[in-house]
């Protein structure tokens, strides 16, 4: 299970830093996307997940969230009986990504958005877990 | 600067310099049917001004420019310029004037169409005298 750690956020995004670059370094072999390639970050509003799934309809595409845990299930298509396979790179199949939430995201506003391939989420934080300005009082 | 210097030796202008596109092979599924051939490349963050599909003589070649996302420390996972290149060699069963592609959801789906096999033609015989 890939962890966002919301606690602790910035540990959390570093864990999965440079998932991608291992990829790249894959060459000559193709890149090829799987579940692994998600990356987090945060600003000082909200945390980020983005996942590429690319040739996925946006209607085969599930977001949930239960018991703190926000999960990605996304359908690719499955190939047509009866062609003849002459090379076979992508990933197929169902692609299942878990990132287990903490009591500092806004979960009632978790948004998501899909455009060319690359699923973005984006994760309010709440209150509580934004920077606050303490004013110091000069006596 | 947006930029954030998590290693001391690093510079703020090292850290905020956009990274140099690198250059990958895309995943590709090649199928072929009774009519014809299909090409599908993962190409995702690419959108159609960022692709260019060619062919010469006998080679067929797709470049795509996308952006794909990478992560940042501390900060919204950013976004990398990757470059897709993939030649593939066309057999001689392939229609190269009819090749049509879509690109959807990051996702190329090349048509290569096959020749029509020429038909058979019956010569009418004429019986003299």
């Amino acid at each position: 299970m890939t962890t966002l750690n919301v606690l602790n956020g910035l540990n959390g995004a570093l864990r999965l830093q440079g998932d991608l670059e291992r990829l790249f370094e894959a060459l000559p072999r193709p890149v090829r996307y799987t579940a692994d390639a998600v990356h987090t970050g945060e600003d000082q509003d909200n945390y980020y997940a983005e996942a590429v799934l690319p040739g996925v309809s946006p209607e085969h595409i599930g977001v949930t969230v239960e018991d703190n845990v926000l999960t990605i299930r996304a359908q690719r298509e499955t190939p047509a009986d009866g062609v003849r396979w002459l090379q076979r790179d992508r990933a197929q199949g169902e692609a299942v990504i878990r990132l287990r939430l903490s009591g500092t995201v806004d979960q009632a506003r978790i948004g998501a958005e899909y455009r060319n391939g690359i699923l973005t989420l984006t994760l309010p934080k709440a209150e509580v877990a934004k920077p606050r300005q303490i004013p110091v009082q000069v006596q | 600067m947006n930029c954030q210097v998590a290693n001391p030796q690093v510079t703020e202008a090292d850290a905020c310099a956009k990274p140099a596109a690198v250059t990958v092979r895309p995943a590709v599924d090649i199928v072929e049917e009774a009519g014809q051939f299909t090409i599908i490349a993962d190409l995702p963050g690419v959108t159609q001004e960022q692709l260019t599909l060619e062919t010469e003589q006998n080679k067929l070649t797709l470049r795509a420019t996308g952006q794909v996302p990478q992560p940042v420390r501390g900060q919204r996972p950013g976004r990398r310029d990757v470059q897709f290149v993939h030649s593939f060699s066309l057999g001689a069963q392939v229609d190269r004037e009819h090749i049509q592609a879509v690109l959807k959801h990051g996702v190329l789906r090349i048509n290569l169409p096959k020749l029509q096999k020429a038909q058979p033609i019956s010569v009418p015989v004429q019986v003299a005298g």
